[in-house]
């Protein structure tokens, strides 16, 4: 039986984790776009700015795979089954764009 | 200009649920003169940030409903995937005329039921397995609402999924009204629970179009800074309106992008 309590503490925990994931990808963004506007050429431009999305993009896995612990602390089996299949959607994603599936 | 547009983009997103692609994405293809896969990885991209600051914020905690958020964004997320794998097979113009058809419907829909409120006034009430409770300031104290025709907010969140994985925008254009008019979700929490979910429906396409060369890093970087900075005011002023003037101002967004998008199929 689902235990609302519970999954509410799950969520209070996951706002400082987005807070401070989001926070390093916008560094890193900002950092990017500062030396790409003000030393072109620059080596790292390229590496600063695709660690800022890819986090980025890592944002809302990390959500989804909190909801999965989540779901399985409130003893939600119907969160639960939904949860683990958007999981699996997007390692099929992940494991589709590694290799290069061009469509 | 990007990262203007991105912020603005950022705000009304936030605002309304619907993350930044919709404003954007024609903004990078019509004015900057990107191409449209390149416009369409960079939308996707500003949908992941503005769902994300939504997802770190504190306001919105009450208002998600996760529950029902995660059971729609199965056939959101597949269908996202999918179109990722077929769009390069879609004619641009049939994608924007079906864009604009979908639009224009929903946004009749939410002209059509403007006085529309799905919420209990009695907080005892029982939200049901799917539906939900949130303090409103409008009626200043705890409402009820309850799950209705489940079956539809699973269709439209399918629909909803192919449009962001082919169009680059979030897809909570079609879920925030079709949640609200016809699935008995408060538009407020719509709202939230969309803003919350179109990250994950966007980050299920997204690393196909990276793997392909489509995103343009500096690009998307100037874009994800203005949305992370707009999208924040975006869910204060949110809180603070009025459901009716959400309401009214989302029927003008969809109206003008769904206009916007039927030019551009018929140029």
């Amino acid at each position: 039986m689902a235990n609302p309590s519970r999954l509410k503490s799950v969520e209070r925990g996951l706002q400082s984790l987005m807070v401070g994931v989001l926070a390093f990808s916008a560094l890193m963004l900002l950092a990017g776009l500062a030396t790409f506007m003000f030393v072109p050429g620059h080596p790292r431009v390229e590496f600063l700015m695709t660690v800022g999305l890819i986090v980025l993009m890592t944002t809302p896995a990390v959500r989804v795979a909190i909801a999965v612990l989540g779901a399985i602390r409130a003893r939600d089996w119907l969160f639960l089954t939904s949860t683990v299949a958007v999981t699996l959607l997007l390692g099929l994603t992940l494991g589709l764009a590694l290799a290069g599936i061009r469509g | 200009m990007v990262m203007g547009a991105g912020a603005v983009a950022g705000c009304f997103g936030a605002l309304l649920g619907i993350g930044g692609g919709v404003f954007l994405v024609p903004f990078l293809q019509f004015v900057v003169g990107l191409p449209y896969n390149v416009a369409r990885a960079i939308g996707l991209m500003t949908v992941i940030a503005t769902s994300s600051v939504v997802s770190a914020g504190s306001a919105s905690r009450k208002l998600v409903n996760l529950r029902l958020g995660m059971l729609i964004q199965v056939p959101a997320s597949a269908s996202a995937l999918l179109a990722a794998i077929l769009v390069v097979r879609i004619p641009e113009r049939a994608l924007f005329i079906m864009f604009s058809v979908v639009l224009a419907a929903i946004t009749a829909l939410m002209l059509y039921r403007l006085e529309r409120r799905n919420v209990i006034l009695d907080p005892s009430a029982d939200p049901g397995p799917l539906g939900g409770r949130f303090y409103e300031e409008e009626s200043a104290r705890e409402v009820v609402y309850r799950i209705k025709r489940l079956p539809v907010s699973l269709v439209v969140s399918m629909v909803a999924g192919f449009v962001s994985g082919s169009l680059g925008i979030g897809g909570g254009i079609l879920q925030v009204p079709a949640l609200n008019a016809w699935c008995g979700v408060p538009l407020r929490a719509a709202a939230a629970t969309s803003a919350v979910m179109i990250g994950v429906t966007a980050v299920s396409s997204v690393p196909l179009y990276y793997a392909r060369g489509d995103m343009s890093a500096p690009l998307a970087a100037a874009a994800v800074i203005g949305v992370l900075a707009g999208s924040r005011a975006g869910f204060w002023f949110g809180a603070k309106a009025r459901a009716k003037w959400l309401k009214l101002i989302m029927a003008g967004v969809l109206m003008f992008v769904s206009l916007t998008y039927l030019m551009k199929a018929l140029d």
